[in-house]
């Protein structure tokens, strides 16, 4: 889970990494744009081997019910 | 990067400004015959129209290609312009080949026409730039209002002036 914390925190240029924890709503952060959406299904799609379709994303708020999700589909 | 269906005219030096101010009765009529067509392209409401009069000042284009109204397509050197199958340039963009500057600028610039190619189903948003030299790559996006100063990736979207890499979805789209 750190390491995808990590991966995540990754795509992002301005927010602190501090930030980012298990429970942080993505979709409220300031910085948060559908070009990090496409940059979050890339980094997800390379180093776990899952092709999210936007769509199944969408359902997906926190950090945490992200990574179930890409746990759910490995 | 795979290599473009066209045969690329490699880059070369042009003269300065002023040089440029003594052209022969030639090359007067060709910029004109360039500038009249380009005006056509301008402002042709129909794509296969601008796409003909694109041709026939030498601007190289494939199949499927659709240019925007209101595209900028360099006026002096067209035939340095590459755009292959199905890419997508949209309205408003400028795509410059030459610069000549004046003859105090040659210690620090050189003047040269490179040629601008737009691979196999690019996006260039509305009122994008492209300047000399730059190749956009495979399936790449620039994004609307940028200024594409250095070759783009495949699969990637640029933004921003001087455009910046955003993303990659070269996975995404080859797994869908």
């Amino acid at each position: 889970m750190l390491e995808f914390i990590k991966n995540f925190g990754d795509q992002f240029d301005d927010t602190d990494v501090s930030t980012f924890t298990p429970s942080t709503n993505f979709r409220e952060l300031e910085e948060w744009s559908s070009l990090n959406a496409l940059a979050v299904l890339n980094m997800v799609g390379k180093k776990y081997s899952v092709i999210l379709k936007p769509d199944e994303m969408k359902v997906t708020n926190t950090i945490q019910e992200l990574y179930d999700l890409v746990a759910s589909k490995k | 990067m795979e290599e473009s269906k066209f045969i690329i005219l490699p880059e070369r030096d042009i003269p300065y400004y002023e040089e440029t101010q003594r052209r022969n009765i030639i090359q007067k009529i060709r910029k004109t015959k360039n500038t009249i067509l380009m005006l056509l392209a301008y402002s042709c409401p129909m794509n296969s129209l601008r796409i003909m009069f694109h041709r026939w000042r030498g601007v190289s284009i494939g199949k499927n290609v659709y240019i925007g109204m209101f595209c900028f397509l360099d006026n002096l050197y067209p035939e340095y312009i590459y755009i292959e199958d199905n890419a997508s340039v949209n309205a408003g963009t400028m795509i410059l080949t030459h610069f000549n500057p004046m003859k105090q600028f040659a210690p620090i610039f050189k003047a040269r026409v490179a040629p601008v190619v737009i691979k196999t189903k690019a996006i260039v948003a509305i009122r994008s730039t492209l300047l000399p030299g730059v190749v956009i790559g495979l399936s790449a996006i620039v994004s609307a209002g940028s200024v594409v100063d250095k070759s783009v990736a495949d699969y990637t979207l640029v933004r921003g002036n001087p455009a910046k890499k955003m993303a990659e979805y070269e996975i995404l789209i080859n797994n869908h």
